[in-house]
This record gives C-alpha cells, structure tokens and sequence, in this order.
C-alpha cells in the first residue's frame, strides 16, 4: 500500500517538478475556466456581460492568491529545494570551468583507479569460483612429522571411507599429452582424477554421462569427459563425439560426456580423464595429491577439522611404514585460490586509497578557496534570509555535483586502469579476464563519490557559512581574515604534498629494490641461452627417459653455434625441487643438521657449462661407467655449513631417509663443488647436491642451451632436433634464461610498477591542488597585488610572493611526508632486497622531484601575479 | 487565508472525495455539486476549494485529466484514484464513528 502511493505519487511529483511551465499554465486555464463558467451563471440570472464579469470575479476572490495556495498546495519541500540547489550548483559551476575542470580530473583520477581495482576485486576475489556452493570445498593439506607432504590415491579412499562430515572427496594432477595427427604433435592438457570428482564439482555433464564407480577408481579402459571449452574449441560442439575414441601419447580415450562450461577447476583441462590404475594403486608412500573434498551442508571447520584429526591418527596407526607422523588440515579452496591476489591487496588498497584521499584533500582545497572567493555572495544570501543549514546545503550540493562529475569521469577511465591492472597483476589470477566496470563497480564508484563530495565538502562549507553569518555584508571582508585562512589553506596543500612524497619514497625504494635483484649475481649466466622444458607421462620407463635425454642433448650439442647443452629436472628461479634429508659416512652432522633436508637436483654432465656455472673445486659430473661409483656435485653453501673445516671432494653422501631397521644407505662420492646459484631471486642459494638425472626418476626435464646464436634460431633450431628424435614428443615450453631472470623478479616489478604509478599520479594531483589554490589565491589577492604594484612593488617581488608561497607549503609537506616515510619504513622493510627503507639517496631525490613539481605548480600562479593590472584589480574597489 | 471556517478541519477532503466518487468533475461542477447536496448549508468559498483538489492530486487520492465539457469546452476533470477510494472508505467509516458519538452525546443531553 505504502510503496503504491509512492509508485503512483513519484511521477507526478518529477512531472511537478521538471514541468513546471506545464503545471503553471494548467494552473491557470483551470482558473479561468472556473471564472468563465461563474460568469456565465451570473449571465444566465440576466446580469449584463460586463457585471456578470465583475461578480464573478468578485466572487471567486484573488485569483493570484488562489493560485498560490494551490502551488502552495502542490508544494515538493526538501525535493524541490534539492533540484534548486542542484541547478543552482550548476549555474555557478559553469562560471567556474578551471576549478571544474581541475577538480573533477583529480577526482577522475582517485575515483577511477579505485574502480579499477574494485572491479578487479570484484572478479578475482568475489567471483573467482564458478563452481556451485564454492565454500564448502576444502582442500586438505598433509602433513608428515610436521614437514609439507602430499597425498595419494590410496590415503585419498581411506578419507572417502571414514569422514562422516564429508559428502565427497577427489583429487586430480595435470598431465600433457599428444595427439599426433597430420600436422604433428597437437598438446592436450589432461586432469586425471581419484574419486567422484564430478560430485565435487557439483557438475553434470550437459551431454553423455558422468563417471562410473569402477571407472573412477580406473579399472576399466581409460575413458575421458571433455571440457566445455574444448569440446566447443577442437570439437566444434558436435554431439556425435560421444562415443569416439581419442588417442593420447598411445592411450586411448573413450569419450563418454562433456562437461558444462562453468565445472571444472583448476579450469587449465581439455579433458577430464580418471588416473590409471597403476597411479591409483601407487605405494602408500607416494605423495602427488591434493585431495578437494565437499562438505555436507551445515558442517563446522570446527567439527571437520576434529574428524580429520581423528582420521589421520587412525591411519598413522593403521599403516606406521608409511603414514607415521601423519596430519591434515581443511584449508578453504577459495582461499587458497585467491591467496595471491589477497597477498597483493594490502599494498594496492592503500595506495588507492591514498590516491583517493588525495584527491579529496584536493577537493576541499579547491572548495575552500572558492568558498573564500564566493564570500560576498554567501553574505548577500545571508541578508536575503537564508539560514546557515541552508547555505550548508547549497555548497554540499555543489562538492556532491562535482563529484559526481569525478565520478561519472573517473569510470570511463577504470577501462584503462583495469588494463593497466591486469597487465601489472600475476596472469594466473582465476577469473582476471572478467573484471570489467559493471553495476556493482558503477554503483561502487558512485558511494565513494558521494562520500568523498561529503567528506571534502563538508568543512569549506561550514568554515564558509560560518563566515557569511558573522561577516555580514562588510566591504573589505576578502583581506581582513587572512591569516587564518592562509593556515586553513595550507594545511590541505601540506597533507597533500605529505602523501604523495610518502608514495614517491616508497616507489624509489621498490625500485632501488627491483633494480638490485636485476643486476645481482645469480650464480649462472643468463645471456645467450635458452631453457627447452619437456614433460613426460609419469610412468615412461627409467630407460626410456635416459635414453631420450641423453639423445636430446647430443642432438641440441649439434646445433651449428651452440656451445654447450644440459639438462636438469627444474631451472632455478622458477621454484620447486626434491628435499631429502642426508647423511655424510664421515663427518659426523650437529643435531639440527640431521632434521635438515637439502635441495637435491637431477642433471646431466654439460648443466653446469651450459648455465655457465663455475666449478670451484675438483670435478664436475660426468657420465657413468658401468659399475664406477655414484658422483655428486655439492654448491658452495653445502660446504660452508656442513663440510666446513673438511676436504668437500672425496666425501660420501647418502641421500636416503634414515629409518629404522634400512639397509645400508646408498652412498655418493662428492667429485667437486661448484658455485651457489640463486634459487630465489631475493635469498642466498640454499645447500644444494647435484646427481646425475639416471640415478632417480623425473620425469620433468628443462634443457639448457647456450651459444652464440640468436635465441630464437637455436629455439627453432631445438624445437626440430625434438622433432627429429621423436616427432610426437611434444615441447612444453621454451624461454631464454633472462626470460626467467625476468619472470622471477615478477612479484617486485609488479609492486615498483604500481607503486611507481600511483606515485606518478600522486605528485600529479598533488600539483594540481598546489596550482589550484594558488591561482584562486592569486586571483582573490589581485587587489591587493594591484594596490602593491601601484606603490610601486615590482612584478618580479610579487611573482616572487606566489613562489615562496608554493615552496613554503611545499617544504611544510615535505617534513610530514619524510616523517611520516620513517614512520612507515618498518612495514615496508618486509618487501625491500638491498636498500634500506631509510636510504638518504632516495629521500633526497624524492624530496627533489617534489620541490620541482611544487615550483613548476607555482609558476603559472605566479606569472599571473606579477601581471596583475593595477587598475583592473583597483577598479572592484 | 480563506479557511473554510464553519468546517471542521480534514471533513473537507472527505466532501470532495465522496463528490468525485460518484463522477468525474471540473472544479466549478465540485463547487456547484457541493452547494446544492449541502442545500447551502455548507458553502466552500473557491479559494479553499481549488488548494483543496490540488493538495488531494498531490497527494495521488484523486487524479486530473483534460477534457471537453459538453459546451465545448476543455476543462480539468477530477475522478478518484484506487488510493482515493481506500482513503473515502476509512474516512467515511470515521465519520460515521465520529458522528454517532457525537449525536448519542447530543441525545443524552435532551433525555
């Protein structure tokens, strides 16, 4: 009932409101209708023409009165003030183009690269998982004495089996296969899945069917679901390819279903296939796996957690060979997916909203001296009757119009910005590619509009009307406070130039930092190689891999200007390698280094030449002879901290896990020690060992290449040795190392980069507001200016007065924002490498580029200044 | 100000919502109908009728529209809206409540 009357009451209100001529005029014919028709009785009783005119109007009383009243009657209250307010604000606004423009490009700025990043909060974080009721999939993490471990197959039906809390639970691994077909070898991503993975979706296939039980635990011929995306990329979403059979790397795959395009996840497959029974039935020991689980509905993290506990303990009792010391924790998939984003937020949440706390500061600065300049009008009102609330509203009105301006700006520029975004933030951000300015982005945009026309409107138009009440009408009123607005004035330019000298600070450090990790030693030489990176199936047999590495290297020592060629199982820099603990025969280890597991890395005899990584003692590794003892090669680090005080070369090292009741260990001759090589850009190289690739089993191999040739010649000129050896072999990927030395270096790139741009965009803002106010005051000092000048002041002593202003409220900035920088520097300690967050270098140029900004904001202020015409400015006397 | 004094205050808006129920009427064909169902007794003066309607309009219990009197001539019609018959029908119920009191107080004072 309530909302009717208003559904019905809204529209004539607007029709009252904009038209209003309409209304008027209506108002009128009514009027004279009414007249007409008592004129017309009045004839009727036999009055002449002209008294029935007279008494009728005699009659009907004032019509002027009774117009009126009826307006009175149709009378919006606060709605129709609003609407004059607002096209009061405009009138005035539209006198003013400079502060308009000035004001709403700054706004333009805070609000649009806040937009940006919301939308792309929006998409990334909110809206990064499509798969149904996301936040009951949990991962479970295991652990093992309280070291990292991953699951398996068997561990994964034990959980299925015992968890009450769970209502289903798979894990799934990426596997690259090939279909060979005319045109060679053509890369098909594969998820191989333990378990009823579609339950845990939470999908159906939209065609065909889903997974039987025995296909699930892979004991039937392998038969595969297609993604949605693939089966509409390579299959143009044709339904006969049910049923077809596809051959992968010589497995054939039974096409049984396709899934819907919103399942699957992690969402990188074109196939969704069970794991084959040899990886289902892997030892217990085994640990690839992340199980995903889906809780039933109404479950507690506190109650599954307990249940997992339980679990976990019965199964290190159950099997003490292989799950002793087991644990596992639930940790929430979306989580866990949105961890990297959520790890880069607090840096770039506060850098915008710096940036939008700016340009609010800038805002009200620029209020405030046009309040001061609008004086005399606020004073006239005042006389005129209007009280002190309703000259309050009139100026918010006027910050809410500019803002909102800022506002509608400012979203046509977070397109630009959520590119820019995007292209800053790491690729691999779930869902990236869908933050886009949307009705939650506009609506977003608009709030913090309207709080910022507020916030920033709200002390001008206090200070303002408090002003016009007290002020009255007196002549001369614009140089007798003067003081004290100065020190109002100057506060805002002060805060302003505070921020974004902390920005620029903070953008040179983390480009000082960013510029250390580039030009540091690495410990390898990343010019003139490239890294050839190839994947194969887990189960190809020991021999075969030999074989082909040993092939493929041979074949890439071939390549017409290659110098050297190697192989190892994961390049530094780009993450991951096998930890096993380690005994010395000899040297007896203190009781830390017993617990402590070393990196241990897979190569082949030319890596170290190939890397350019220098040998500093005895050999490096070579081929083995039949029956010759098993070599490794040990970095620097491993003999500062374990072999300290011993001949390293000749030592014997066993990388088995010790364990009660073992066979004797295996063990390792040390042939030499070589250089450290970073693992990470940002840490010393950890303690390393070398073997050779055929003393274990990894079947993931990046080749390194070096020579002088161009790099993508010998890319080229590798991609066809492959092709020679095994044309369906395919390639994973192929990148020089300074590619590698770039990409690791990603991370502080990202934060220098973004840092470095908002610090652009904050010195910007912060000239615009020190311009800004200064031209307003120059202009509202112009009588003064020209009084001075026709004493006899010189133009340059007057430009001279704008300057020094400028540059004293610059300096005023400069000590808060330096304050202000060491107060913040603890916090940004945790993300600089080789600077120190207080470096005197960077401060001082910071401190620089912000005099030159404040002195090149001035200058134009100042000119004008010195060019005041003494009679035009004496004429407003 | 042209109160409609000898009304008491609110019964006016009832009057003009009953009128209007009945048909939809100019302004002068309210006044004319409000005379002559009141015999005379209650006379609204044009100055408080026309604020009157529009206040009623604003307030969406009755709607205006343009059309062609039977002299040919275009006048303001006002005829009551779903609002405006809700609000005559509680007003009405009011009314009666109202009166009856009065009039039994009214009764008692004769017995």
């Amino acid at each position: 009932m309530r909302l009717a009357s208003w559904l019905y009451k809204i529209p004539l209100r607007l029709r009252t409101l904009f038209r209003r001529d309409r209304v008027e005029s209506e108002l009128e014919s009514e009027m004279a209708f009414h007249l007409e028709m008592q004129a017309k009785a009045n004839l009727e009783r036999g009055m002449t023409e002209r008294d029935a005119w007279a008494a009728a109007r005699r009659q009907f009383g004032g019509v002027t009165q009774i117009e009126e009243e009826c307006r009175d009657a149709r009378n919006l209250g606060w709605l129709e003030d609003l609407w004059m307010d607002v096209r009061q604000s405009i009138r005035s606004l539209r006198k003013a183009p400079g502060f308009v423009l000035i004001a709403v490009v700054s706004l333009a700025l805070g609000i649009g690269a806040n937009s940006a990043l919301f939308s792309v909060v929006d998409a990334v974080l909110l809206h990064s998982m499509p798969l149904p009721q996301a936040d009951r999939l949990y991962l479970i993490g295991e652990q093992k004495h309280g070291r990292e471990s991953g699951s398996n197959p068997p561990r994964l039906y034990d959980y299925q089996a015992r968890l009450t809390s769970v209502q289903s639970i798979a894990a799934t691994y990426g596997e690259t296969l090939a279909m060979t077909g005319a045109n060679g070898a053509e890369k098909f991503e594969v998820r191989r899945t333990a378990g009823d993975i579609l339950a845990v979706w939470a999908a159906q296939p939209i065609l065909g069917r889903a997974f039987t039980p025995a296909e699930q635990r892979g004991e039937s011929a392998q038969v595969a679901l297609l993604t949605h995306e693939a089966w509409t990329r390579r299959f143009g979403a044709r339904p006969s390819v049910l049923g077809e059979t596809l051959t992968l790397s010589g497995t054939p795959f039974l096409i049984v279903g396709v899934l819907p395009a919103a399942a699957a996840y992690p969402a990188d497959a074109d196939l969704v296939a069970p794991m084959p029974l040899s990886a289902q039935r892997v030892n217990r020991r085994a640990g690839f796996l992340t199980p995903l689980a889906r809780w039933k509905p109404g479950v507690s993290i506190a109650q599954a957690q307990a249940e997992l506990d339980i679990v976990a303990a019965q199964l290190a009792a159950a099997h003490p060979d292989s799950d002793q010391g087991l644990s596992a924790k639930f940790s929430s998939l979306q989580k866990e997916v949105t961890r990297p984003a959520v790890e880069q937020m607090p840096v770039l949440a506060g850098t915008m909203g710096l940036i939008l706390l700016l340009a609010c500061v800038n805002l009200a600065a620029l209020l405030t001296a046009r309040g001061m300049r609008k004086q005399r009008e606020a004073s006239v009102r005042v006389a005129l009757g209007a009280g002190r609330g309703r000259l309050i509203r009139l100026y918010l009105t006027e910050s809410l119009c500019v803002a909102l301006a800022g506002c509608a700006a400012g979203l046509l520029l977070a397109d630009a910005g959520i590119k820019v975004l995007l292209q800053l933030l790491p690729e691999d951000l779930p869902n990236a590619t869908q933050a886009h300015v949307n009705p939650a982005v506009a609506s977003f945009a608009v709030v913090i509009a309207i709080v910022c026309g507020i916030a920033a409107g709200i002390a001008p138009a206090m200070a303002v009307s408090r002003e016009a009440i007290s002020a009255g009408l007196k002549e001369g009123g614009a140089g007798s406070s003067r003081v004290r607005r100065f020190g109002m004035l100057g506060y805002f330019v002060v805060g302003e130039v505070a921020l974004s000298l902390m920005l620029l600070i903070g953008a040179g450090l983390l480009g000082q930092t960013l510029l250390r990790l580039s030009t540091q030693p690495l410990g390898f030489r990343p010019e003139h190689a490239i890294a050839v990176s190839i994947h194969f199936p887990w189960n190809t047999p020991d021999q075969r891999l030999n074989t082909f590495y040993r092939d493929v290297i041979q074949k890439f020592a071939e390549i017409p200007g290659v110098r050297a060629a190697g192989m190892i199982d994961r390049l530094p820099l780009e993450g991951g390698s096998q930890t096993p603990h380690f005994s010395l025969r000899d040297v007896p280890l203190s009781k830390d280094a017993a617990t402590e597991s070393i990196s241990l890395r897979a190569t082949s005899p030319g890596y170290f030449a190939a890397m350019g990584i220098s040998l500093l003692e005895g050999e490096g590794l070579a081929e083995r002879l039949e029956d010759g003892p098993r070599l490794t090669v040990v970095n620097h680090a491993f003999v500062r901290k374990y072999l300290q005080g011993h001949n390293a070369v000749g030592q014997l090292i066993s990388f088995d896990q010790p364990g009660p009741g073992q066979n004797i260990p295996k063990w390792w001759r040390i042939a030499g020690v070589v250089a450290d090589v970073r693992q990470e850009a940002a840490k010393p190289a950890p303690p390393e060992a070398y073997i050779l690739a055929e003393d274990t089993h990894w079947p993931l191999a990046t080749f390194v290449v070096r020579g002088q040739a161009d790099a993508r010649e010998m890319a080229v000129a590798a991609r066809e040795a492959v092709r020679q050896i095994n044309p369906n072999q395919l390639i994973q990927r192929i990148r020089t190392l300074e590619d590698t030395v770039y990409a690791a270096n990603a991370t502080p790139r990202l934060r220098s980069e973004l840092l470095g741009g908002f610090a652009a965009v904050a010195l910007f803002l912060a000239a615009i507001g020190v311009y800004g106010i200064l031209a307003q005051e120059v202009l509202r000092r112009s009588q003064e200016f020209g009084v001075r000048l026709a004493l006899g002041a010189k133009p340059s002593e007057i430009g001279g007065l704008a300057l020094r202003r400028g540059v004293l409220l610059a300096c005023g900035g400069i000590v808060i924002g330096v304050a202000g920088s060491l107060a913040l520097s603890r916090y940004l300690a945790g993300y600089l490498y080789g600077v120190t967050p207080t470096d005197a270098p960077t401060f001082l140029v910071a401190v620089a580029v912000l005099l030159c900004a404040a002195i090149a904001a001035s200058y134009l202020p100042a000119r004008r200044a010195s060019r005041v015409d003494p009679l035009i400015a004496l004429r407003h006397e | 100000m042209s109160k409609p004094s000898d009304l008491v205050q609110g019964t006016l808006d009832l009057l003009l919502l009953k009128i209007v129920a009945l048909e939809p009427l100019h302004g002068w064909a309210i006044s004319q109908r409000l005379r002559q169902v009141s015999g005379c007794i209650l006379h609204v003066s044009d100055g408080s009728l026309y604020p009157a309607l529009h206040k009623l309009e604003q307030g969406g219990l009755i709607k205006a529209d343009w059309q062609v009197t039977e002299n040919k001539r275009r006048a303001k019609f006002y005829s009551l809206t779903k609002l405006g018959q809700k609000r005559l029908d509680s007003e009405t119920a009011n009314w009666e409540r109202l009166s009856n009191a009065i009039s039994s107080v009214v009764k008692l004072k004769e017995a």
